[in-house]
């Protein structure tokens, strides 16, 4: 049940009446129901297996917190730990090590039996187990006392709007949302829908026409033309931030229809200019989550640079393996780790460059340096899309070694329905840039909403893709 | 729209009231648009979902006075098959069932006046048992079937449901032949009914919004051009115009500059798509269609009819992308199934989706999956040659 289908419009239509009319209790049974049918709506098997997770981290919480031998209390959050990961690395990486151990095996001479099980993935598995295990890591730090409430728990990690692609929430954010009566209001009414609109018209008429463009460039070839590159990279860069901080947003509106506040997971990223403030920008819900599960319980900063650089390394290296099972994305891990430790490294000199005065040449630089940093993140959505890492290495090898001015037809034509199709969202974001707000179209004044509201209507029905495409993020 | 209502300052119900009228206010707000989009929807009607089959009838009684028919715009391809079916007096000799792939096949080619091509686009099995259905309820049999193969027909996923308008047919043929024990009266009446409400619904869709308004402005451009025909569809005995024609025996004629200046490209954009047409999500071949192709193809034999099968190749560069894809290993396996069947069944199997195989090159193909006219020659020495070779094509 995809956001952008008729199905899923009838589904929260139908949840929303009964939502409107409930009480706070049932509201919650019945978001928890709703919620199973939607994941089940996929596959009721998988369902079940997140009822493990869930039902495993509930207990061992609670014991955790009960208590007070550290022996245990730290057992147990190995045990839950290892059932989480478990299930993760099964489903997630088992095919990929056993191929790549295969690959290994067969290089040194031995023989090896070739068949795989076929394990399929199931959705959204990466993003609801981050978010169940970050639930016992706060309670085994103290940080949180667990709810003894099965079904508000169950309803934190299943709630459908953020289940299956995110945002990552924590505990401390959502639960308390969940276990207390919510307010709804018509001005959180009317953000919400304002977001749902906005996110609707960033999958339909923006990811899914850049799609077309971004996989035609990145078909399997045995050359490629540095153009054709660069185009298929604009695509795809701006095609992946609307697909995903679109289904975020439309996440986001839901929760705030029924009262709920879930967490900003995009702050206008592509005006980063350097890595570390896109990590501040893009996803943030998992930036957050390595940093403080991850890269902070590793050391983080605080044991000086070399040690910082293999955090940041590491931390980077297993964000790329939670996007996928696939070199590309562990190199494009690993890409944004060595980006990290560069501008880390670097950080002290280009504090010595001295502050541009004039406000004329200071926009200018950082036009630039945004500019410059985007290509930056474009190299590593290359090795994010590429289907491997041959395919990776030969456009690279295009983009600079086969750059041909004079573009053909069909370039000519994609380009002009890049510019087409990114158009509306650049202008837009750069007014939210100017305005420090990603909510300053929304408070704009009446009739300025309603041409806005009335273009990107006009835009959807006459260009938007209806084809009902799957989010990205949904394979992870 | 910015009003600031809060629960602090209402009740819950207040809250509900002020949301359902917030609702109805964006829906007035956006009402015009709305109205302007099922207006042009059922005025344009391009694929002519509100018209009740009229057009269709007026192209088939055109054909059947042996006539061509020019400047067809968009029609429901079933139901102009149906109402030639129903209206046709002399016994075929020769027919064809498959999708538009499988068009190209025509009477001069086989040398047959009493031929004709049922080929329809996005064909399914459905489509074939329906067509079937209605020369079984004529009581009237060619004596050759050429069945147009495209591997979608085993895949459980290929989205078509086309062939629903004419599912009525189906019918009469699952129930004559008893393809499917299960099979049920009310479930494919229920069928048809949801079909007819789906066609109905099209007025508010935005995806056949934007079918009408390319429509429209497609047909408001040509209208500036004097060499363009413009108006309704008519019948003309010419084969050659700059229009797309509905020639006699089924076949289509795509009109001068029908044909993609930049192959290649088209072919790219063909397989670009997450799922190549009726292709995605093709795991496995599946049983059930299988198992009722089998039926089909016996009960064709029990009825004394002569059965070949055609594989209409695919564009190289789309052929090639499919061997080198798990995702579409499907296509391959289908090839090796449909010649098994023809092995066992000892039916002729011509042609192959590997072009090489069939002597195709790229500039033999209008996309990535309808081979052209040029084609249509190479093709033809592949059916006389089978001809020639007596394997039991009595027919040609």
């Amino acid at each position: 049940m995809l956001f952008n289908s008729i199905q899923f419009a009838v589904f929260f239509v139908v949840v929303y009446t009964l939502y409107l009319v409930l009480n706070h209790k049932l509201q919650n049974r019945m978001l928890f129901v709703a919620s199973c049918i939607f994941y089940g709506a996929w596959s009721w098997q998988f369902l079940l297996l997140m009822f493990v997770s869930i039902t495993t981290d509930f207990f061992c919480a609670k014991y955790i917190h009960k208590s007070s031998d550290n022996k245990i209390r730290k057992r147990l959050l190995i045990l839950n730990f290892v059932v989480n990961i478990g299930i993760l690395g099964f489903f997630k990486y088992f095919n990929f090590f056993e191929t790549n151990l295969q690959t290994l095996l067969r290089t040194f001479g031995f023989s090896v039996n070739t068949n795989l099980l076929h394990i399929i993935l199931p959705i959204g598995i990466s993003f609801y187990t981050f978010q169940a295990m970050s639930y016992s890591f706060d309670v085994y730090r103290k940080q949180l006392v667990p709810t003894d409430s099965f079904l508000d728990y169950g309803l934190f990690v299943t709630f459908f709007p953020q289940l299956v692609a995110g945002p990552i929430e924590r505990a401390s954010h959502l639960l308390p949302q969940v276990i207390n009566p919510r307010v709804l209001s018509l001005d959180q009414f009317h953000e919400g829908s304002y977001l749902i609109f906005w996110g609707l018209f960033q999958k339909i008429f923006i990811a899914d026409n850049l799609a077309k463009i971004a996989n035609s460039c990145f078909l399997p070839a045995d050359s490629y033309n540095g153009m054709a590159v660069i185009l298929g990279l604009y695509a795809f860069a701006f095609q992946i931030y609307c697909d995903f901080a679109g289904y975020s947003n439309i996440a986001r509106g839901l929760g705030k229809l029924m009262g709920f506040d879930i967490m900003v997971n995009f702050n206008l990223p592509y005006f980063a200019t350097n890595p570390s403030e896109f990590w501040r920008r893009w996803h943030i819900s998992l930036s957050t989550w390595l940093k403080d599960y991850l890269y902070i319980p590793l050391g983080g900063n605080r044991k000086g640079a070399i040690i910082t650089y293999r955090n940041l390394a590491i931390t980077m290296f297993l964000g790329g393996l939670w996007h996928g099972a696939a070199w590309t994305f562990v190199f494009w891990g690993i890409y944004h780790g060595i980006l990290l430790v560069v501008h880390k490294a670097f950080t002290p000199l280009l504090q010595k460059i001295p502050v541009i005065k004039n406000y004329f040449l200071e926009r200018v630089w950082f036009f630039l340096r945004v500019v410059f940093f985007f290509h930056l993140v474009c190299i590593g959505w290359l090795l994010f899309r590429a289907q491997s890492m041959g395919q990776a290495y030969k456009m690279l090898h295009g983009l600079i070694l086969n750059f041909q001015i004079l573009p053909g037809l069909g370039i000519r034509l994609m380009s002009a329905n890049l510019i087409f199709f990114v158009g509306l969202l650049v202008a837009v974001e750069v007014f939210q840039f100017m305005n420090k707000d990603q909510m300053v179209v929304f408070k704009g004044n009446r009739y300025f909403k309603v041409a806005f509201y009335y273009l990107c209507f006009i835009l959807v029905m006459l260009w938007g893709d209806f084809g009902v495409n799957q989010f990205i993020y949904f394979q992870f | 729209m910015s009003i600031s209502l809060s629960t602090s300052n209402f009740s819950k119900k207040t809250v509900r009231a002020a949301i359902i009228k917030s609702v109805a206010k964006n829906l007035l707000i956006f009402s015009p648009l709305i109205m302007v989009m099922m207006f042009i929807n059922y005025r344009v009607d391009p694929g002519k979902l509100f018209k009740s089959g009229g057009y269709e009838k007026g192209i088939a009684v055109i054909l059947l006075q042996g006539l061509n028919v020019a400047n067809i715009k968009d029609c429901d391809e079933r139901l102009t098959q149906r109402y030639y079916i129903e209206g046709d007096k002399k016994p075929k000799d020769i027919i064809v069932l498959g999708s538009s792939r499988a068009l190209q096949i025509n009477a001069n080619i086989l040398n047959n006046e009493r031929f004709f091509n049922h080929s329809v686009s996005g064909a399914t099995l459905e489509d074939f048992f329906a067509v079937w259905g209605m020369y079984e309820e004529k009581n009237s049999f060619p004596n050759t079937v050429i069945l147009g193969l495209d591997p979608w027909i085993l895949n459980k996923n290929n989205g078509q449901d086309r062939w629903k308008s004419i599912s009525a047919y189906n019918y009469v043929f699952m129930d004559s032949v008893k393809v499917r024990k299960e099979h049920n009266e009310f479930f494919y009446s229920l069928n048809h009914k949801i079909f007819q409400i789906k066609k109905m619904l099209s007025i508010v869709s935005p995806s056949y919004f934007q079918t009408a308004t390319h429509y429209l402005i497609k047909n408001t451009s040509e209208m500036n051009r004097a060499d363009k025909v413009i108006g309704d569809y008519y019948p003309t005995r010419l084969t050659n115009l700059n229009t797309d024609i509905k020639l006699a025996d089924g076949t289509m004629s795509p009109g001068e500059g029908g044909v993609s200046e930049s192959l290649k490209y088209d072919a790219k954009t063909y397989i670009s798509n997450d799922q190549v047409y009726s292709l995605g999500k093709f795991y496995e071949l599946n049983r059930s269609s299988q198992q009722d192709f089998e039926k089909f193809v016996d009960h064709l034999y029990k009825r004394n009819i002569n059965v070949v099968f055609f594989l209409t190749p695919y564009h190289p560069y789309v052929y090639n992308y499919f061997m080198n894809s798990t995702k579409y290993c499907m296509v391959a396996e289908s090839e090796s199934y449909f010649r098994m069947i023809g092995n066992q069944k000892h039916i002729p199997v011509i042609g192959s989706y590997d072009p090489m195989k069939c002597g195709l090159v790229e500039e033999d193909f209008c996309d990535g999956m309808h081979p052209n006219r040029r084609a249509v020659n190479k093709l033809a020495k592949l059916l006389v040659t089978e001809q020639s070779s007596g394997k039991g094509v009595s027919a040609f």
